[in-house]
């Protein structure tokens, strides 16, 4: 109970440090409720407002609303019940509308209408943060952009199947731009939501897989060293591609942080199937068998 | 050494494409607001009778969406539980669009004869100050102006957020293998231990296949370009009707122009953060819960407000069909239950206070 209480607290906390437009729907909830509407509708959707926000603020009720929206939501998700837009339109609406100068044609009143008017629209903006999140999503659209071509170049008329293992910036649009291809391990490797959407789960030699690619990725290390509990183990480059294709893995594209005397390695190692093909294809080597 | 005797053909090949690609779109835009327009039209020409008359043309678009979003949750069950192929789901799904809309059209128009044979009513309209028009032409362009950033945003920027979300994936696999949940979209690979139940009945995926499969257009068009428009256009109309509940009054116009401004200007700025409405319509307008958020749950203040309960109880059925709930009870349900008990309760009358009126 403790830990759930916690958690609604440090959900509000979270809720209301980004962004001010919290701090925003409070004060306008404020002014609505002093000014009083007139409307005996539009007193009782604010007066709703009112409750559903305290609710959602105050732990006790914010766990019981958090069990009711299921646990595959998160604490922002409550706020889901408070019309929080609406509310601050409103306020906005009415504030906007008690400063003008109505019905006056004077080009000073509608020059100090449009002033006040603008002043209101920038503390909406300074609540907020306009467009914060395109320039993450943009790095992301062009990474998207750089997977595509790599997986449409690596499209082999008459290959015949592809089962793919790469480094997750290429898994993560691979089931998109290459849909006849099957993955070692999908995008639910490394964002685990993704597991609330089936019951599969990937095995300890995948997971260990998906760890070496991307220590290698980062770092470019073959053999990787690493500790845990037990002692000190290490994960062998040869030994996690052997394993691969021993998965089925046909296609292996690794990052060019790959050591190139692991890649003549891999060449002249007898388990190697013969009929082994590298090839540079962008920032990859694409190690194809078959 | 200019001419390429292959020119004409791939002009003509080009040609035939982005032709092929206009008559799609074309017949896309239709399909998307004037069958849903129709659909809604018949459906509360049902629920109210004569009283439907009374509602706003954007009840008809919302309300037509909403019975989409039935049709394809039927149709993705039936194919799901009677092991029927996505094909097949395809076909019941279009089947059940263009019967419903012949339906509903038969029904608006027998319902227009029968009003015209009653006598025509005028509409009455209160007459409008130069001063005030000119206002209200400033006030809108200001409101598309932050439409027209969002469409931009939505299409050209093509941001798009994907953590904990599959629905291309999912979409795909439906189309590849012509079945409903036979492949794990993560790996391509058979699933092994299989897929929740929960998820299993949301009919998203289907909606969005059928979409692509009926005008032939890639699935990451129809769900991070196609849907996320549509999201944003059926949002504002939802925020519009919220808006004629709040300010129903003849001369009050303005303040809804004013209060669409606020909205659009609030769904900019609070695009910082997953979980914010503005977030949610700016670069997820796919998901289930950016529908619930951004459409059906403003639609459902505004229909209750306006006291419009059986239209509000189909914004509950549509969220179970988008959404994973409890048990079918979700935020919908709560805001129908809470906000309809907010405005049905009333005060106890004084006793006396009815002779103190009268005195």
């Amino acid at each position: 109970m403790t830990e759930l209480l916690k958690n609604a607290w440090m959900g509000w906390q979270d809720y209301k440090t980004y962004g001010k437009l919290a701090a925003l729907f409070i004060a306008a909830l404020f002014y609505l409720l002093m000014r009083g509407e007139k409307r005996e509708g539009s007193r009782r959707f604010v007066l709703y407002a009112a409750v559903m926000g305290v609710l959602c603020v105050l732990p006790l009720t914010a766990i019981f609303f958090m069990g009711y929206q299921t646990r595959f939501y998160d604490y922002e998700w409550i706020w889901s019940y408070v019309p929080v837009t609406a509310v601050t339109a409103m306020a906005g609406t009415c504030f906007v509308l008690s400063l003008w100068r109505q019905r006056s044609a004077r080009v000073r009143d509608i020059c100090r209408n449009a002033v006040l008017t603008a002043i209101v629209i920038s503390i909406f903006f300074l609540c907020g943060t306009f467009g914060s999140r395109q320039d993450s999503l943009a790095r992301e659209r062009q990474q998207r952009e750089k997977a595509c071509e790599i997986l449409r170049a690596m499209e082999e008329p008459g290959s015949g199947e592809c089962c793919l293992w790469a480094p997750k910036e290429i898994l993560e649009y691979a089931r998109i731009y290459r849909t006849d291809a099957t993955l070692l391990y999908g995008r639910n490797m490394w964002d685990a939501s993704l597991n609330a959407y089936s019951y599969d789960t990937y095995s300890s030699a995948e997971e260990e897989l998906y760890l070496w690619m991307e220590e290698l990725a980062e770092t470019g290390e073959w053999i990787q060293e690493y500790e845990d509990e037990e002692g000190t183990h290490i994960r062998d480059g040869s030994a996690c591609v052997e394993g691969a294709l021993e998965l089925g893995v046909n296609n292996i594209l690794l990052p060019d942080t790959t050591p190139p005397e692991a890649l003549s390695e891999l060449e002249g190692a007898d388990w190697m199937p013969e009929r082994l093909r590298i090839t540079r294809l962008g920032d990859y080597y694409l190690l194809r068998v078959g | 050494m200019w001419y390429n005797p292959n020119i004409l053909a791939i002009a003509a090949e080009r040609i035939s494409t982005d032709l092929y690609s206009v008559i799609s779109h074309i017949a896309l835009f239709l399909s998307l607001t004037v069958l849903p327009f129709v659909m809604g039209g018949g459906v509360l020409a049902v629920l109210y009778g004569r009283r439907a008359r009374e509602l706003h043309m954007a009840d008809c678009l919302l309300t037509g969406w909403i019975v989409c979003i039935g049709l394809a949750e039927v149709a993705h069950l039936a194919a799901l539980f009677l092991r029927q192929s996505f094909s097949r789901a395809v076909m019941l799904f279009d089947a059940g669009v263009i019967l419903t809309t012949l339906l509903a059209g038969v029904l608006l128009l027998w319902r227009r004869r029968a009003e015209n044979a009653g006598g025509r009513r005028a509409r009455s309209r209160a007459p409008r100050h130069w001063n005030t028009e000119t206002r209200q032409v400033v006030l809108a362009l200001l409101f598309l102006l932050f439409v027209v950033y969002q469409l931009v945003t939505i299409t050209v920027s093509a941001n798009v957020y994907r953590a904990g979300d599959m629905t291309v994936e999912t979409v795909e696999s439906f189309l590849r293998t012509d079945s409903l949940y036979q492949i794990n979209p993560m790996t391509g690979r058979a699933y092994t231990e299989g897929v929740p139940l929960r998820l299993r009945i949301l009919c998203l995926p289907t909606l969005y296949g059928a979409i692509s499969r009926t005008f032939g257009l890639p699935v990451t068009h129809v769900v991070w370009k196609v849907m996320p428009v549509t999201v944003l256009i059926l949002s504002y109309l939802a925020y519009y009707l919220l808006a004629l509940a709040l300010f129903p009054g003849e001369g009050d116009r303005e303040k809804r122009m004013i209060f669409l401004i606020f909205a659009a200007l609030i769904l900019c700025v609070g695009d910082y953060r997953y979980g914010m409405d503005g977030f949610g319509i700016l670069y997820s307008g796919f998901r289930g819960v950016t529908i619930r958020n951004g459409v059906l749950l403003p639609y459902t203040f505004g229909l209750l407000l306006r006291r419009r309960f059986r239209s509000a109880a189909l914004c509950v059925l549509a969220e179970v069909c988008i959404v994973w709930t409890l048990y079918g009870a979700g935020a919908c349900l709560l805001v129908l239950a809470v906000m309809g008990a907010v405005l049905l309760y009333r005060k106890p009358e004084r006793a006396g206070a009815g002779e103190e009126a009268g005195t």
